[in-house]
């Protein structure tokens, strides 16, 4: 490491801040290209049904239409990553049918010269359906075998993993806890609604897509499969983003497809953006689940067992499902060290909106039921949950038996502790308590915590490559090219810190590409909380090369060995003689141009998947208020504690702590799609409660650094983690206050009522 | 174009999901307002903040055949004013002003400022006016309460004239009110009340955010004298398709000696007569015990302004 950082550990400036607040960042939305054609979708009034018949004839008929496309002949995209590996796997991705899977469904678009026209022809549009018998229910899904969601069944996939001898694990046991918790179909509800995109496809076979996926090179390898073109014929561009928090992790169902479709068949370039309506009714969503635990400790609070089965909600189509389950068995296995672990999973397709990837993948499902379970268990033993937590979590240099990696960094004690120490913890539990007992209150308080871990990276589950390439110029100005899309929380301006701490070039010296397929090398996307250690480990490898080439010009300038050399402030200097020295700028300024026989320049390229996955670790401190007589729940205050290896920009980690936190009392409390015979009744902002600024109570982010080895600078991830486990240590906190348990999110005042009454 | 009307932006109309409308109208007094009202009949609608009438959606029956707007926002009804022994409140004051004056913080009037602070969220409050959250009669209006327990006097103006409508009497259904197609409500009018009075207003939301709308929401008034009450105001909303008194229970409550037992058969007297239903936000039957809570906290809390 060095002594002394210029760009790492500091709360820089955001790279694209003043673009931001002065309303010149260009988003998708933002983007108009000449001769460009509006498109709308019609999209299915029913929850499952075949399309018999569509009549656009009438619709073609008008001026200014140029184009439909239906569902028969564009497909849709229902598999991902998975199916990238082989071709007979790549052909699975792509479904073209007449059968319309949740009200909202696709069915065709229209583009035409102009909006208004685009309305009228849509409206002269006549599809016919034959409505099928719809199942809302992923049980009954699972029982209903005459009704076929999908050709292969209702069950998109199903895991039974064990580790160690569940049996013998209860059998151990002293008290078994048996509880089964459900979870809510959460919507990511980005400030920038899904989805935006402007296709054009040109006459010389290239297709230019404008579009804010997370993962800009895979959505071209799912652009190119769906209209078969070899992948240097098509170009993602993602432009400034206002949120993803999971819902681009791809392609967004009906929209880049068919927009690049009517493209090809016009020759001009194609616009479609859906409105919020449509982002909450047609766009994925959280996996809702129900979870059975059952969880085995012995008397003095160590875990023997814990025996899961999951049955994962999929919706119409599935594209994350089998991720969002690996990643409960890899969160809910890795936290503990129960070394007798039983866990079962089922994705079911039931006629619902698709569900997807959100902030957390499955991990804030899994986590909600692991950390109600074990502050039962505390309860049932009379012990502090935080030594429940401190006696069985998985620690440094133990073999996380998913991953088979060992635990290279783990700070989740200091974060316990320092969580516990800010928050009163404590103090609270006892006094809190005491006064519940001791008064007929109507306004009680309770305090709870839960922890958790998440995965940086998916480098053991999915391919994962990152790359970059460093480029000096012959000013000592950097370019940094790399294809880590940006959502708005702030990567490309650490992975900017991370080149100019490598480089010991200043950061105002480093400038950050544009996300674009064509011109930069392949990246996975923004994922995972990923881009800070897997883009940043690339970045950092890059920077390397660049610098060693650096070094290798001036050992010849200053005559001096190379282990002699260091750079700082953008000087070359001998560490023993820093008065022989160079100025970088010097000294490209004379390689790439004063000296005609070299003109080289520069370059430094890295790319390939990051060595480890390594988890990173977080607690929850939530404060609550609940009023007794109506079951009104109030936060009060969370003080969350994460370890992130090392914050390379601590602004932007507490950034994402606090906005994590407000993510999760929402899925505590607030948030979730009410659906009632397939329609979703809360598709709009006045409908659907997201906290607004001012029910947002104080969040203390707390920064804990472990140093992760594989990590640039000690780094690993945050993005996803802070929202985890929030929910559960809200649940934890209306348990302290009130004794009622509550199973099901969102926690409502009327639950919470009822298990008063019931108490 | 013609004075006093606004061709609508050809690209504001492909906002399809909300209902569309032909022509904007600003008239630019009272007068020309009620003219255009006249003019078209029930296709006519009155816009003052907007924050009800422009996020509905098409497709709702009640507004499908609207498609004139006529903007009362500039005809000067944003005032609030004490002369004689009235309050009068223009219906174009914004939710905001009523929350931030110092009319209403004293105990009589209680009730509104604490309805005002509960209305949404602050954005919303500087364009909602008190006149908007009437006329739309929703069933959980927040301003309808306090000003049911104050005896509100509204004042509309139509083609005849004005007319005085007695607030007990505005209120006809969901999204109706007694308010004729051409009349526009332009006050509110508040008869002074004794200084012994207290009032206040409470709201419990299903969902624990600001915007959210009530589940149940109250206003009470108690006019005491030494802990006799000489009169009370319950009003219920979010319980029945309309805001209303529950009048069973204030007979109970007046003339009688306040006490803790007296104020909590009132409460659950009040509940009795409300007629909760069941939809998503929440159930009947939790309403109605809520009604009970509500009502007794909020009875407490005015007796404790009373005089203040």
């Amino acid at each position: 490491m060095f002594e002394s950082h210029i760009a790492v550990g500091k709360s820089l400036e955001r790279i694209d801040g003043v673009e931001k607040v002065t309303g010149s960042a260009k988003y998708a939305t933002d983007i108009r290209l000449e001769n460009m054609l509006h498109a709308k979708l019609i999209r299915s009034p029913h929850a499952h049904a075949k399309v018999k018949r569509i009549d656009t004839s009438s619709a073609e008929k008008l001026p200014g239409v140029r184009a439909v496309a239906t569902i028969l002949e564009v497909p849709k995209v229902i598999e991902y990553w998975f199916s990238l590996r082989t071709e007979k796997k790549k052909k699975q991705m792509f479904l073209r049918d007449n059968v319309v899977r949740f009200m909202g469904d696709p069915v065709l678009a229209i583009a035409a010269d102009d909006q208004q026209t685009v309305d009228k022809a849509l409206s002269l549009v006549k599809v016919e359906y034959e409505p099928l018998p719809a199942i809302y229910d992923p049980f009954m899904a699972m029982e209903e075998t005459d009704v076929k969601i999908h050709s292969r069944g209702n069950i998109a996939f199903k895991v039974n993993k064990d580790y160690g001898d569940i049996q013998e694990g209860l059998k151990k046991a002293d008290i078994i806890i048996e509880n089964t918790y459900r979870t809510s179909k959460q919507k990511h509800a980005a400030l920038e609604p899904f989805g935006t995109c402007v296709a054009l496809y040109q006459s010389n076979g290239k297709l230019t897509v404008y579009s804010s996926t997370q993962l800009p090179h895979w959505s071209r390898h799912y652009l190119a499969g769906a209209l078969d073109l070899p992948l240097n014929r098509v170009r993602v561009i993602k432009p400034h983003t206002g949120g993803s928090f999971g819902g681009r992790c791809g392609l967004i169902h009906g929209l880049e497809v068919m927009c690049s479709w009517l493209s090809r068949q016009t020759g001009r370039p194609v616009r479609m953006s859906f409105t919020r309506e449509e982002d909450f009714i047609g766009t994925e969503t959280r996996h809702p689940m129900t979870i059975r635990m059952k969880t085995g400790a012995t008397r003095d609070g160590i875990l023997t067992a814990t025996d899961v089965d999951i049955v994962s909600d999929v919706g119409g189509y599935g594209t994350h499902y089998i991720g969002v389950i690996a990643d409960c068995l890899s969160t809910g296995v890795g936290l503990y060290k129960t070394p007798n672990y039983s866990f079962s999973a089922r994705a079911v397709f039931t006629n619902k909106s698709p569900c997807g990837a959100l902030r957390g993948y499955g991990n804030p499902q899994m986590n909600f039921a692991q950390e109600s379970q074990m502050d039962i268990i505390a309860e049932k033993l009379r012990m502090d949950p935080l030594e429940l937590r401190l006696k069985n979590y998985r620690e440094l240099g133990e073999i996380d038996p998913v991953l088979n990696e060992k635990i290279l960094s783990n700070g989740l004690r200091e974060c316990l502790e320092k969580g516990a120490e800010l928050s009163g913890w404590e103090k609270k539990r006892h006094q809190w308590k005491r006064y519940q007992r001791s008064v007929k209150a109507t306004r009680n308080r309770g305090i709870g915590l839960s922890i958790m871990l998440h995965g940086t990276g998916a480098g053991k589950a999915l391919p994962d490559p990152a790359s970059a390439t460093v480029m000096i110029n012959a000013d000592g100005s950097v370019n940094l090219i790399t294809a880590a899309a940006d959502e708005g929380q702030g990567n490309r301006t650490v992975l900017a810190q991370i080149a100019s701490e490598t480089l010991g070039i200043e950061f105002e010296k480093i400038s950050v590409s544009e996300t674009d397929t064509e011109t930069t090398p392949i990246d996975c996307g923004t994922h995972g909380s990923r881009q800070a250690y897997s883009g940043g480990l690339a970045v950092q490898a890059a920077a390397t090369e660049a610098r060693n080439q650096i070094f290798a010009y001036a050992v010849k300038e200053l005559g001096a060995a190379e282990d002699q050399l260091r750079i700082k402030d953008g000087v070359i200097f001998e560490i023993n003689n820093p008065d022989n020295k160079i100025l970088i700028s010097d000294l490209m300024r004379k390689t790439q141009i004063e000296d005609m026989n070299v003109c080289e320049q520069v370059i430094g390229s890295a790319a390939g998947v990051a060595p480890a996955m390594p988890g990173y670790y977080g607690a929850v401190f939530a404060e609550v208020e609940v009023d007794t007589e109506t079951g009104e729940v109030k936060v009060l205050k969370l003080t969350n504690a994460f370890d992130v290896g090392r914050a390379i920009n601590p602004d932007l980690v507490k950034g994402q702590i606090i906005g994590g936190g407000v993510m999760g009392i929402g899925f505590a409390l607030t948030e979730g799609l009410l659906i009632e015979d397939g329609r979703i009744l809360n598709s709009n902002f006045s409908d659907y409660r997201l906290l607004r600024a001012c029910d947002v109570p104080e969040i203390v982010p707390i920064i804990v650094e472990s140093d992760e080895p594989t990590g640039p600078f000690g780094a690993k991830g945050i993005g996803e983690g802070c929202m985890v486990n929030v929910a559960s240590a809200i649940s934890n906190a209306i348990y302290h206050a009130t004794g009622v348990r509550l199973t099901d999110l969102c926690m409502t005042p009327e639950a919470i009522l009822k298990g008063l009454e019931e108490r | 174009m013609k004075k006093g009307k606004l061709r609508v932006n050809e690209r504001r109309k492909t906002m399809s999901v909300y209902f569309q409308i032909e022509e904007y109208h600003r008239p630019r007094d009272l007068a020309q307002a009620v003219d255009i009202l006249s003019g078209f009949g029930n296709r006519a609608r009155v816009i003052a903040g907007g924050t009800d009438i422009l996020p509905r959606r098409a497709g709702v029956k009640k507004i499908d055949n609207i498609n004139h707007l006529v903007d009362i926002s500039r005809l000067g009804l944003d005032y609030l004013k004490r002369e004689g022994d009235h309050i009068f409140m223009g219906a174009g004051t914004t939710i905001n002003t009523i929350g931030a004056s110092p009319l209403f913080l004293s105990g009589p009037y209680g009730a509104l400022s604490d309805a005002a602070g509960a209305h949404s969220t602050s954005t919303i409050r500087n364009r909602a006016t008190v006149g908007g959250n009437l006329c739309n009669a929703s069933p959980c209006a927040d301003l309808a309460l306090p000003l049911l327990v104050l005896d509100a006097i509204l004042v509309a103006a139509g083609p005849e004239g004005k007319r005085h409508i007695p607030i007990e009497n505005f209120f006809k259904g969901v999204n109706y009110t007694a308010l004729n197609n051409e009349e526009v409500l332009v006050e509110i009018r508040i008869p002074l009340c004794s200084e012994k009075t207290g009032s206040s207003f409470l709201k419990l939301r299903r969902h624990q955010t600001a915007i959210d709308m009530a589940v149940v929401n109250v206003a009470t008034s108690l006019n005491c004298r030494e802990n006799r009450c000489e009169a009370a105001g319950i009003a219920l909303g979010s319980v029945a398709p309309v805001p209303f008194r529950a009048k069973k229970a204030e007979s109970m409550l007046a003339g009688a000696k306040l006490s803790k037992g007296i104020i909590e058969k009132a409460a659950v007297a009040a509940a009795g007569e409300a007629r909760p239903i069941d939809d998503v936000r929440s159930t009947s039957a939790y309403r109605k015990k809520m009604i009970a809570v509500l009502v007794r906290r909020s009875l407490e809390s005015s007796m404790r302004r009373c005089g203040q």
